[in-house]
């Protein structure tokens, strides 16, 4: 069943800033300079507490990033990060300014995570094992909860608007920007920070790992010998507003689809009808045919199943000239913060006119159509879409514009 | 802002010692008791047999609600747009997580990993109903409930549908009791689901209409202080006070707080 609500109930979203922090680096420099020298930013895995054997897309750096006074009870991989991710292409000053504007508690704040602050309460588990008294820093109640993350970033902000955790896997801080489009067109707020930040830690590494999705090597996505995933860990964040009330120089978020695969929650829906629903409502939405997107930045995950279907479903759906790859290749999959990353990747196709090839892919399976590219391309991209099919069915995909 | 108006169309609650909404409604309004005996885990006949067993509590209690609201609203969950909100999700896999990965971390069940994510209740869900609608599993730290009220009260008027609301927390399990300080008193695990339609609902049954404002403006940034995890029921109880006193006489409309809304519950008997 198609889910074609009426386009007019989602107005377009204006970008006021956006910015990411991943293995490539800090900041959007950083991860367009490695999508131009098609750079994997994956090493071997040494962040897990006890060995296990991977690559990974690790953000260095994070032992070494000091909290404020303030934050220092939220102390933990994952807010560190998010720290980062926050002081990149001085995105925090652009929220400042904006909350001068419009207010404090008009600024809401919502954010994408698969496991949070878990690594602390792992932490505790472990001193508790060893026999070592619980260190009384780590039981923060605040921090021992899914949400810690988006009241880490309200404090960090100085936000006072309507906050909430979403928490569907990769699809999360993709699905975020369709809760932020509903905040500000019901007018609980002016200005919204959406985000997405996930770390590397024990549930997440060990976790894959059991699920056998976890590849050996640097992950392949769209190759014909892809062996699976590489895990990686990033923060994203975007400032947006509502369209009518920005300056018209900046790009938009113009559609967003969403659906579920309703079949297993770690395999996808064998025929890709689901995720091709998804992809027909976010055209929809922002009044698009698949003809007027330039660049496709897909989920493409490298695992055998995720790829095929995928594939299949771009062959189906878009012409031969769409130019579409995966750059989980270059990041590692940031599982919740996938959707932001890959946002901001589309974004910069558009800003900068160059569409990144998929890295790490050296033959193309056999289910690519002509649109899966592994080189990346000059060109100019007036629209860019990007998938996000999460763990457990969850599928939301996003359209974005240049500035009108 | 513009009060956001929807219709609650059916309502499904479950505790051990108020194992559904007939108990909590009446207790509620002050008629009943709860039971002396804690009634055992639900078995949600929605989940096949063997998967109804070895699911975990949050899976259980969760479907077996949602299941009940849409069976109250009789409407076809296929169609229905869903959103699972709790604050901790389900701690007794925490706890086995963490536990695992503390003693020797290759031994982590891939099945237990997939229980673990916050969405794998919406999961079960989806895959139990077939329903390829959007799904959503947030949180909110004390407000998780009244986040996830607010995003389906969004949706329902953003798309003019009837879309599922459920709210779930589970008992605490070893260290994962004093870290996150939740509290589940006397009441145990908890759920309760709501199927909420627009305020012209055109097919299905009415229970009551609900008007949500926003009441944060101006408020301080949520402290990071050491206070401990308020009772996440406790949110839940004046929305459902209210919309079990909603048919007695002389009760226009009912205001309930569950910060940051502020909500008003009217009877279908003064629409």
């Amino acid at each position: 069943m198609l889910d074609l609500d009426a386009p007019q109930a989602h107005p377009p979203l204006a970008v006021l800033a956006a910015t990411a922090t991943t293995a490539a680096g800090r900041g959007r420099d950083a991860l367009h300079r490695a999508l131009v020298e098609a750079r994997a930013a994956l090493v071997p895995n040494d962040v897990s507490s006890q060995p296990l054997t991977t690559m990974v897309g690790e953000v260095a750096g994070l032992d070494a990033v000091v909290l404020p006074a303030a934050l220092a009870r939220l102390d933990c991989r994952n807010h560190r990060l998010a720290w980062l991710g926050l002081h990149g292409d001085d995105f925090a000053a652009a929220v400042a300014t904006t909350m001068t504007r419009v207010g404090a508690a008009r600024v809401g704040v919502v954010v994408g995570t698969t496991t949070s602050s878990i690594a602390a309460t792992e932490a505790a588990y472990r001193d508790q094992r060893a026999g070592r008294a619980l260190d009384a820093a780590r039981h923060e109640p605040a921090l021992h909860q899914l949400h810690a993350l988006g009241l880490f970033v309200q404090v960090a902000l100085g936000a006072a608007g309507p906050a909430l955790t979403v928490s569907t896997a990769c699809s999360s801080s993709a699905k975020a920007f369709a809760v932020a489009q509903r905040w500000l067109n019901l007018g609980v707020c002016d200005a919204v920070v959406v985000g997405g930040v996930d770390s590397l830690c024990d549930s997440v590494l060990f976790g894959f790992n059991a699920l056998q999705l976890v590849s050996p090597e640097a992950c392949r996505p769209f190759d014909a010998h892809r062996r699976g995933i590489s895990l990686g860990e990033a923060a994203g964040f975007a400032l947006v507003a509502r369209a009518a009330d920005a300056p018209p120089d900046v790009p938009r978020l113009l559609g967003v689809g969403e659906s579920s695969d309703a079949h297993h929650m770690t395999a996808p829906q064998p025929e890709g009808a689901s995720i091709e629903a998804a992809v027909r409502q976010a055209l929809a939405r922002a009044r698009l045919d698949a003809s007027d997107i330039d660049y496709l930045n897909g989920h493409g995950t490298a695992t055998p199943m995720n790829d095929a279907v995928e594939a299949a479903m771009v062959a189906r759906v878009f012409a031969p000239t769409l130019h579409a790859s995966s750059t989980k290749g270059c990041t590692g999959h940031t599982l919740g913060a996938a959707g932001i990353v890959e946002a901001l990747i589309c974004l910069l196709a558009i800003e900068r006119g160059f569409a990144p090839g998929t890295v790490g892919c050296g033959e193309l399976d056999a289910t690519c159509g002509p649109q899966i590219r592994r080189h990346g391309e000059v060109r100019r991209v007036r629209h860019a879409m990007s998938n996000a099919f999460g763990f457990g069915g969850t599928n939301a995909v996003l359209v974005f514009g240049g500035a009108s | 802002m513009t009060p956001v108006d929807v219709a609650v169309q059916g309502i499904a609650y479950w505790s051990p010692t108020l194992p559904g909404w007939t108990h909590a409604r009446t207790w509620l309004r002050g008629e009943g008791r709860p039971l002396a005996e804690p009634a055992p885990l639900p078995s949600p006949a929605i989940l096949g047999v063997a998967e109804r067993r070895r699911a975990p509590e949050s899976a259980r209690i969760a479907l077996h609600v949602a299941a009940q609201a849409v069976e109250a609203a009789g409407v076809d969950a296929r169609a229905l747009r869903s959103v699972f909100a709790s604050a901790h999700g389900d701690l007794a896999i925490t706890h086995d997580t963490c536990t695992t990965l503390a003693r020797a971390p290759h031994e982590l069940s891939p099945i237990r990993f997939m229980n673990s994510v916050h969405n794998a209740v919406a999961g079960h869900w989806g895959a139990a109903t077939g329903s390829t609608r959007a799904s959503t599993a947030v949180a909110a730290g004390p407000a998780s409930f009244a986040m996830g009220l607010f995003e389906a009260a969004a949706q329902v008027v953003t798309v003019d549908e009837p879309v599922l609301l459920v709210g779930y927390e589970t008992e605490p399990v070893g260290l994962t009791g004093a870290l996150t300080g939740a509290r589940t008193g006397n009441v145990g695990p908890c759920a309760v689901a709501m199927l909420l339609g627009p305020r012209r609902a055109r097919e299905g049954y009415v229970a009551a209409w609900l008007r949500m404002r926003w009441v944060q403006a101006g408020a301080a940034p949520v402290s990071t202080s050491r206070d401990v995890d308020p009772t996440v029921f406790a949110a839940w109880q004046p929305l459902l006070a209210a919309l079990a006193q909603v048919d007695l006489p002389a009760r226009a409309s009912i205001r309930a707080v569950i910060h940051p809304l502020e909500l008003f519950v009217q009877g279908t008997m003064f629409s």
